[in-house]
């Protein structure tokens, strides 16, 4: 009985051992540089997506499978960053020849495992993540300029000008230098409940009430008063309890700050990564973040994103500032304001931006395969593969085609507040992005939970800022 | 209690101990000991995963002077300690209370049910158990402020204010390790043999004296195990807050782990991050030690 | 007689109460995962599911490759446990039945690498691991969660060790047995309520562990369940929690069969404490 179990353990542990040792063979490709492949015509097709064909799909003929035997590994956040880069790359490995590795990490622990193994271990050729990491990579030296490649082997149709210009300005450029192509535009959106606005009943309330006439806001002032017509609280006859909603949970709750600073003509750094904050824009905006606060759920420092966004599509709220992923929960079977939303630019004009990039490490294995991958998932076409994932379209051309354009109704509030957009939500500074997030973040919600004075929070955070810059080195 | 070890005098039998501890020692050093010494040397660098390598150098002790005048971090180990010892002070009690049960004659022969209930809790994944706590903390859609409200209570913001959000953390930490000391409890209450209990109550003592005077020395040992693996393991949470509560609200439940884990990897500075983890080795032999130091005395 | 019916009737109520408080959180856990997204988020909170379905089952199996993950995490926490009871038994015996140089030493240096908190050993790892080629592989985190496990392991056995008489050593020596065969045949089978606590604890520490396998995993085919299962969480996309519960409960299944088929084993403590008597 002892032996037999003795074997067996004996059998599944050197099993163990030797299957995981098959697993451990690390995949390292050659050190090739240009490429190897025959170039040959090769014919990629892809479904239609939205109806559009698909017609440019092997970098505008350069690929033609001149890069047979080259590997690329991609890194980024797990889930749709994740899945749309593996749909691009089923095509561009068909018209290329080399192989694509997508790997990806969970929300929240991607930045910190990208990081290490970009200064630590260079597994990786190309890292798609936030602007603001991005630019850090670049002031660090991790990541390299894109511009050679675009001189000397760019797809004839890069066109570099369809681009967005402020994307392709604030996303991928850094202190002048192309260092990446711009992946997802992100904005805070405004949305408000468009069946209220348009309905001439609460029009004619609303204009008894304040002596003005009911519409979408688009200065604080009428912001304000709009939330507070809406807010039960002090209006018992309003359709919805709330006002205004957003995130106020921690990580998110400096936005309902954000949003306001630049519409006040304030920054948080200026381009010499001085603190441009401490000033009338940035107390305005404090104030206007603790009227909101009035008209905003009860519970809204613990909102965070599912139940702020289940919050608005229960119908209690009126008005709300988010990200534009919003929109699936608003178009959700469960939701009861289906249909019922508009878009538009966050009040004061001025929303905060976010965004995600794709550029290439400067230890690439195959550096120009790795460029050639990054052009191709954001070209004209290739932008289309990552549409269905929640990946918005970065280039102009592609908001001019009436079925991108008739396919998500949020389209026009995106572009004009894309435009619009002058603060990134990740402060635009490198190396201490992630700590000047959190200073501030604890600043807000002292200020809104009462503990500090709005000019006491924004001096604690000028210091803080100061100092944190300061540390590694930047210029004040 | 300690048993009288055989002293070996044969040379063939002087290697016998390290052949038996050698591969434990062989794991141990390469992957502790050595490593730890890594950490240390890094605590000594500027090093930040932000910055390029070539800036990297020597900067002796400046990390851990970065550290200790860290307002957060020393606010952090304030709450690490009370945080510490409310989860272990309501584990090791509710976990004796379980055992004491499951261990009673009257119902111990149908407890095999039970015992496999409450080890469940340990059982599921930290992500996929705070995860739900958070769903049930929720503020409008949660549970807990349903039943809550149900009974006539004010409905909680639990991660929105600071005392609310510092109980829900104690709370998810004693559900989720209630049952390891039940599970050691219930071995230490079946080491106490029964003649001891049934001699004792002939001599007329309840079972309240019998439980403190009697079976409370005799396990312990076990309590001594129970209280400083808790202690150790109640002193790095971090996880479970990570996903809760980040932190906030502000810093009122950042704890020491998460200090040092934000410090290290999502501001990239991984040399004082390291100090500060080495300030937290240091804190955490200090306590452990005190509390094997306290249950020891006591026993002689 | 009534005193002791109600004195029972007592403790099961106790019991009853301790189960519903404990059971809750999986309870919630179990029904999010046959509940749709609508079913979740929702005042009143459904205690009770009002509909059931399969979709988010189905989700797991066919967006996500929680096949892979969950092979990956037996392999790593069942291997992880069995090193750990080999190597963990066989220094509990060393310590308890010997005395050598340096014994002393390492079992301090032992319980003190209990204390060092994990965060130190990430980035020595991730630098070791690389240059010795064993990153993004199984075989990686069953060495480091083998050694994580060891402290643990190796106290929870000399405790146990401990407790057996000295008598029954010397007898065994007089019967001629080794000391390999004293502890094969004798002391071990003495501890195995011991060991099954043990084992339970070193697999789920393995099996749930979450901060080394991020570091030291690359790609999906290597993925383990708590890394697969954390993906699922987008942090600007709404968190498919019933998906995430039906992964989790998934997930719980070997822990629930562990609980399930180890408790005569654990029930046998009693046997092991009678020895002493």
């Amino acid at each position: 009985m002892k032996k037999k179990f003795h074997i067996v353990l004996l059998c599944v542990l050197t099993l163990t051992f030797v299957l995981s040792a098959c697993g451990s063979k690390s995949a390292e490709s050659g050190n090739t540089a240009k490429p190897e492949g025959e170039f040959k015509e090769v014919n990629v097709e892809a479904p239609d997506v939205l109806g559009i064909k698909l017609t440019d799909l092997n970098g505008g003929g350069t690929l033609g499978g001149q890069y047979k035997g080259q590997k690329i590994v991609v890194a980024t956040r797990t889930g749709d960053f994740a899945d749309a880069l593996k749909n691009a790359a089923k095509y561009f490995e068909q018209a290329s020849g080399a192989t694509v590795e997508i790997q990806s990490f969970p929300a929240g622990n991607d930045i910190e495992k990208i990081q290490l193994d970009l200064n630590t271990g260079h597994h990786f050729d190309a890292v798609l993540m936030p602007v603001a990491n991005v630019h850090g990579y670049a002031e660090g030296g991790l990541i390299q300029d894109l511009q050679p490649y675009i001189n000397s082997v760019a797809s004839p149709n890069l066109d570099l000008e369809d681009f967005i210009p402020s994307l392709l300005k604030s996303y991928g450029l850094y202190k002048g230098r192309m260092v990446a192509f711009p992946y997802k535009p992100d904005s805070q959106l405004f949305f408000y409940r468009k069946d209220l606005f348009e309905d001439p009943e609460i029009q004619k309330q609303y204009k008894e009430k304040t002596g003005k006439d009911l519409v979408v806001p688009t200065s604080v002032e009428d912001f304000l008063s709009v939330a507070e017509f809406f807010t039960q609280k002090y209006n018992p006859d309003s359709p919805t309890k709330y006002g205004y909603s957003s995130m106020a949970s921690k990580t998110n709750s400096r936005l309902v700050w954000q949003n306001r600073l630049a519409a006040y003509g304030g920054k948080d750094v200026d381009e010499n990564f001085k603190p441009a904050f401490n000033n009338e824009a940035g107390l305005k905006a404090m104030q206007t973040m603790l009227d909101l606060k009035k008209f905003a759920p009860d519970e809204w420092l613990q909102l965070g994103w599912d139940e702020a966004n289940a919050l608005f599509a229960s119908g209690e709220v009126a008005m709300m500032e988010q990200w534009p992923g919003l929109y699936s929960s608003i178009e959700s079977d469960q939701s009861k304001v289906k249909g019922k939303v508009g878009f538009g630019v966050t009040p004061g004009g001025a929303p905060t931006m976010g965004g995600w990039a794709i550029a290439m490490t400067n230890t690439a294995k195959n550096p120009e395969a790795t460029y050639k991958f990054l052009e191709y998932v954001t070209s004209k076409d290739g932008e289309l593969l990552k549409i269905n994932n929640t990946m918005d379209p970065t280039r102009t051309s592609n908001y001019n085609r009436p079925e991108v354009l008739a396919s998500n109704p949020m389209y026009p509030a995106l572009l004009d507040s894309l435009s619009a957009a002058q603060i990134l939500v990740d402060p635009d500074v490198p190396f201490v992005s992630a700590k000047l997030n959190d200073i501030m973040e604890n600043a807000i919600q002292g200020v809104l939970r009462g503990e500090l004075d709005p000019q006491a929070a924004l001096d604690e955070m000028e210091q803080s800022f100061i100092k944190e810059i300061k540390a590694v080195g930047l210029s004040l | 209690m300690k048993r009288d070890t055989v002293v070996v005098k044969r040379l063939s039998d002087r290697a016998l101990p390290y052949i038996f501890i050698g591969p434990a020692v062989i794991l141990i050093t390469l992957l502790a000991i050595v490593p730890l010494f890594y950490s240390l040397y890094i605590s000594l660098l500027n090093y930040n995963l932000s910055l390029p390598n070539t800036m990297i150098k020597m900067t002796g002790l400046d990390n851990y002077k970065y550290m200790l005048t860290n307002g957060p971090f020393l606010k952090s180990i304030g709450w690490t300690l009370v945080l510490t010892f409310f989860t272990v002070v309501l584990n090791v009690v509710l976990g004796m209370i379980l055992a004491l049960i499951l261990n009673n004659e009257k119902v111990s022969k149908r407890t095999k049910i039970f015992k496999s209930l409450f080890i469940l809790p340990m059982m599921l994944a930290p992500v996929v158990s705070t995860t739900m706590w958070k769903i049930m903390f929720g503020a409008i859609y949660g549970p807990i402020n349903y039943l809550m409200e149900t009974l006539g209570l004010q409905a909680v913001a639990w991660t929105g204010e600071t005392l609310p959000a510092k109980i829900a953390v104690i709370i998810i930490d004693v559900w989720g390790a209630t049952p390891f000391c039940m599970l050691i409890l219930i071995a230490a209450l079946q080491t106490v043999p029964k003649d001891i209990y049934e001699s004792a109550f002939i001599d007329g003592a309840n079972r309240v004296k019998v439980f403190f005077k009697i079976t409370l020395p005799l396990i312990r040992n076990f309590i001594a195990l129970v209280v400083s693996l808790r202690v150790m393991d109640a002193l790095k949470i971090f996880d479970s807050i990570m996903i809760l509560t980040d932190g906030g609200p502000g810093d009122s439940t950042e704890t020491m782990g998460t200090m040092i884990y934000k410090t290290a990897f999502r501001y990239m500075n991984v040399g004082a991050g390291s100090a500060g983890a080495m300030i937290f080795f240091v804190i955490i032999i200090v306590v452990s030690l005190i509390f094997l130091k306290l249950i020891r005395n006591d026993r002689q | 007689m009534k005193k002791h019916n109600a004195e029972k009737f007592a403790l099961y109520l106790l019991l009853v109460l301790f189960v519903i408080a404990f059971l809750f959180p999986i309870y919630w856990a179990v029904t999010t995962s046959f509940k749709t997204a609508g079913q979740i988020m929702k005042v009143p909170p459904e205690f009770f599911p009002s509909s059931w379905t399969l979709q988010n089952y189905v989700e797991v199996f066919t967006k996500h490759q929680i096949g892979t993950y969950f092979i990956n995490s037996l392999v790593v926490a069942v291997t992880t446990t069995l090193c750990g009871i080999i190597v963990g038994t066989f220094a509990g015996y060393g310590f308890s039945r010997f005395k050598f140089m340096g014994r002393t030493f390492w079992q301090y240096a032992i319980i003190v690498m209990r204390m060092v908190p994990g965060l130190v050993f990430i980035i020595p790892y991730y630098i070791i691991f690389q240059k010795i080629g064993i990153l993004d592989t199984l075989f990686g985190l069953i060495i480091v969660y083998t050694t994580a496990a060891l402290p643990l392991a190796i106290w929870l056995f000399m405790g146990f060790f401990d407790e057996l008489p000295t008598e029954m050593f010397e007898a065994a020596k007089i019967d001629g047995c080794s000391e390999f065969g004293t502890y094969w045949r004798i002391a071990l089978p003495l501890i195995v309520p011991g060991i099954v606590v043990a084992a339970i604890l070193v697999f789920l520490a393995a099996y749930n562990e979450f901060s080394l396998s991020l570091v030291l995993i690359f790609t999906d085919r290597n993925k383990t369940l708590p890394l697969g299962i954390s993906g699922m969480i987008q942090l600007q996309k709404d968190t498919p929690f019933g998906t995430l519960a039906a992964a989790g409960t998934i997930a719980f299944i070997p822990a629930l069969i562990l609980a399930l088929t180890t408790q005569k084993y654990v029930q046998a403590g009693i046997t092991a404490g009678a020895v002493k008597g």
